[in-house]
């Protein structure tokens, strides 16, 4: 069988143009865009964190954590609560990543939860006031009734993170 | 638990709790298309599986090992359609050497595979929720199962429709529309299963 | 030649509905009706590619070869879909984490493609971008239909500015809300419509719905013609019985 050389080439050669023309156009696109969905992402955390003790309260230096499982980093938070810990969680199951902001008291009990990130691809049903009272009241019958598709997996999840953020505040201040 | 616990479990919940097309609404016209005759979406849903494992075992190196180190992961649609467009040829040009008479029975079916939402969602859903390797086969096989089960389920459902007598109105894609309603009520019975 | 553009730019828009009537692009319409905002926001997103693509896909109809068409329109399409997506997140982050994946899963819309290979790789630059808008109109207020009947029957109620913030922004930081099956004191919501049972359910009804006037307009077409007919045949005969007295 003889080959066309010369067609074959010429086929590849146009079809690698519109590959790499498409792919110059998005990696300028990406240049424009990436600045903007950082800004983006910085308002959305610093939202968060006013949503966690309210607007009132002083939120202090972010400081990082690495040695842990969930936590990423906490807020030291002062407030007519008296002295908390804001903590940026972030884990991963087997349907994804969630990461929040979670408000401990003093008490070491939870006070808030914000919902940053949820690309659990079914668990979209997740609702902060919900999951905070559940904790607090630790009834995980009432957690099955609530879970739709693929979410008991995020409801353990968010339960482990919350623990982990109670533990290690515990630790800090003892 | 276990890692080996969570895949089976991942599996399982893939397959049958958040059904590839009852709740994810992947493939749903290769699965209006050629539902109507079990032996058409039998090797329609064989194809389709065995593409979607191939591709989630290729582009997960490609996406982690590739594209992200250089940077470019924002290139991931672009990548991945090129690979699963080229990985569907190949597999053609395989089949049609190794069996003729299975290439006979598939031919038709292959190139509407490329345009198949089920193999694309799957790889992207593995890249945009960051599951590591082995939850993104879960994931591959796990829906894999679920296509090919619900649509042999589904084109024995309408094998007998076509006999019956349907309102003219709903004759053909509405009643296969509803058919599939009333089969994801039975599947939403199974949320929450694996706890 | 007016009447070609007017022709290219109606058919996609009720004739041809891409949703309706040729059954094509069922996977979105079923995944992001949930809410009208999201199916809206699909849908312009939805519009924006198809047009890029088709004006793109007719503008190098003559240099694309033969052989390697669909690849290089899934290209061309995909490249398309990753700057929308970009810029949805930048600009629309909401709609962005709302769509998800199937924002992504618009390189493989069937409707998209099909437009590209059945209208923009045979016609002018200016009559695919014409097909691109009435199509992409017509899709648009095809699921926009599938997903007015979801949320309210699903939900209760409308609601806007959970997905376009600006418009809760406008409105003091809350979602704007209209009560309608729900309300204080009242709720004659059928949640079963939120869930997927709901998407195939309303898109099944719909279509039955269109294919029943389909019909419909076919049977009366079918009477009319044969009235015309039979109106023709009895002046025919008048008229012949009329020269008969005559003579």
């Amino acid at each position: 069988m003889k080959i066309e050389w010369k067609k074959s080439f010429k086929i590849a050669a146009i079809l690698c143009a519109i590959a790499g023309v498409s792919a110059v156009l998005v990696s300028l696109a990406n240049v424009v865009t990436e600045p903007i969905i950082a800004t983006n992402k910085a308002t959305k955390e610093k939202n968060g964190l006013q949503k966690v003790f309210g607007s009132d309260a002083t939120y202090g230096e972010k400081k990082e954590l690495s040695d842990t499982k969930y936590l990423l980093a906490y807020y030291p938070v002062t407030s007519s609560l008296g002295e908390s810990r804001v903590y940026s969680t972030s884990g991963n199951n087997a349907y994804g990543t969630v990461s929040l902001l979670v408000g401990i008291t003093s008490g070491y009990s939870l006070y808030n939860l914000v919902v940053m990130e949820n690309t659990e691809s079914y668990a979209t049903t997740l609702n902060e006031n919900y999951i905070v009272t559940l904790i607090n009241s630790d009834k995980k019958d009432e957690a099955l009734n609530e879970v739709k598709c693929g979410a008991t997996y995020g409801a353990k999840l968010i339960r482990d993170m919350v623990n982990a953020a109670k533990d290690h505040y515990k630790e800090a201040k003892a | 638990m276990s890692y080996l616990a969570a895949f089976v479990l991942a599996i399982i919940s893939y397959s049958l709790i958040n059904n590839v097309v009852l709740s994810r609404f992947y493939g749903i016209c290769s699965f209006i298309g050629v539902g109507n005759k079990i032996k058409s979406a039998a090797s329609m849903g064989i194809a389709v599986s065995f593409v979607i494992i191939m591709a989630s075992l290729i582009c997960y190196p490609i996406y982690h090992f590739i594209l992200v180190p250089a940077g470019v992961a924002f290139l991931d649609t672009i990548t991945f359609i090129l690979v699963i467009a080229s990985l569907v040829q190949v597999v053609g040009l395989f089949i049609k050497k190794f069996s003729p008479s299975l290439y006979r029975a598939l031919g038709i079916y292959l190139p509407l595979i490329t345009t198949n939402c089920a193999v694309l969602g799957v790889v992207s859903e593995n890249t945009m929720s960051n599951l590591d390797f082995g939850m993104s086969m879960a994931n591959a096989i796990g829906t894999s199962i679920g296509f090919l089960g619900v649509i042999i389920v589904y084109a024995c459902i309408r094998e007998r429709l076509e006999s019956s007598n349907v309102p003219n109105a709903f004759k053909g894609v509405p009643i296969a529309l509803i058919t599939a309603a009333i089969m994801a009520m039975a599947f939403l019975g199974l949320s929450g299963m694996v706890g | 030649m007016k009447g070609q553009h007017k022709q290219s730019f109606l058919a996609g828009l009720w004739k041809e509905n891409p949703l309706l009537i040729s059954l094509l692009g069922m996977c979105p319409a079923l995944a992001v009706t949930k809410s009208l905002e999201a199916a809206f926001g699909m849908g312009i997103l939805f519009s924006i590619v198809l047009i890029c693509s088709n004006v793109l896909v007719s503008l190098l109809r003559k240099v694309i070869p033969e052989e390697v068409r669909t690849p290089c329109y899934i290209v061309i399409i995909a490249a398309f879909v990753t700057l929308t997506k970009m810029f949805t997140e930048a600009f629309l982050p909401e709609l962005y984490s709302t769509l998800g994946v199937f924002l992504s899963l618009l390189v493989v819309n069937c409707v998209i493609l099909g437009r590209s290979e059945a209208f923009a790789s045979k016609n002018g630059v200016f009559d695919s971008f014409l097909d691109g808008v009435g199509n992409g109109i017509g899709f648009t207020l095809a699921i926009c239909i599938i997903a007015f009947v979801r949320e309210v029957l699903g939900t209760g109620r409308l609601t806007f500015g959970t997905t376009f913030t600006f418009i809760g922004d406008a409105n003091g930081g809350n979602p704007f809300i209209i009560p309608i099956l729900k309300g204080e004191g009242y709720d004659a919501s059928f949640s079963v419509f939120s869930t997927p049972v709901g998407g195939f359910l309303v898109l099944g009804i719909v279509l039955a719905i269109m294919m029943a006037i389909t019909n419909a307009k076919a049977n009366k077409k079918k009477v009319d013609e044969r009235l015309a007919k039979a109106k023709a045949k009895a002046e025919a005969a008048a008229k012949a019985a009329e020269k008969g007295e005559a003579k």
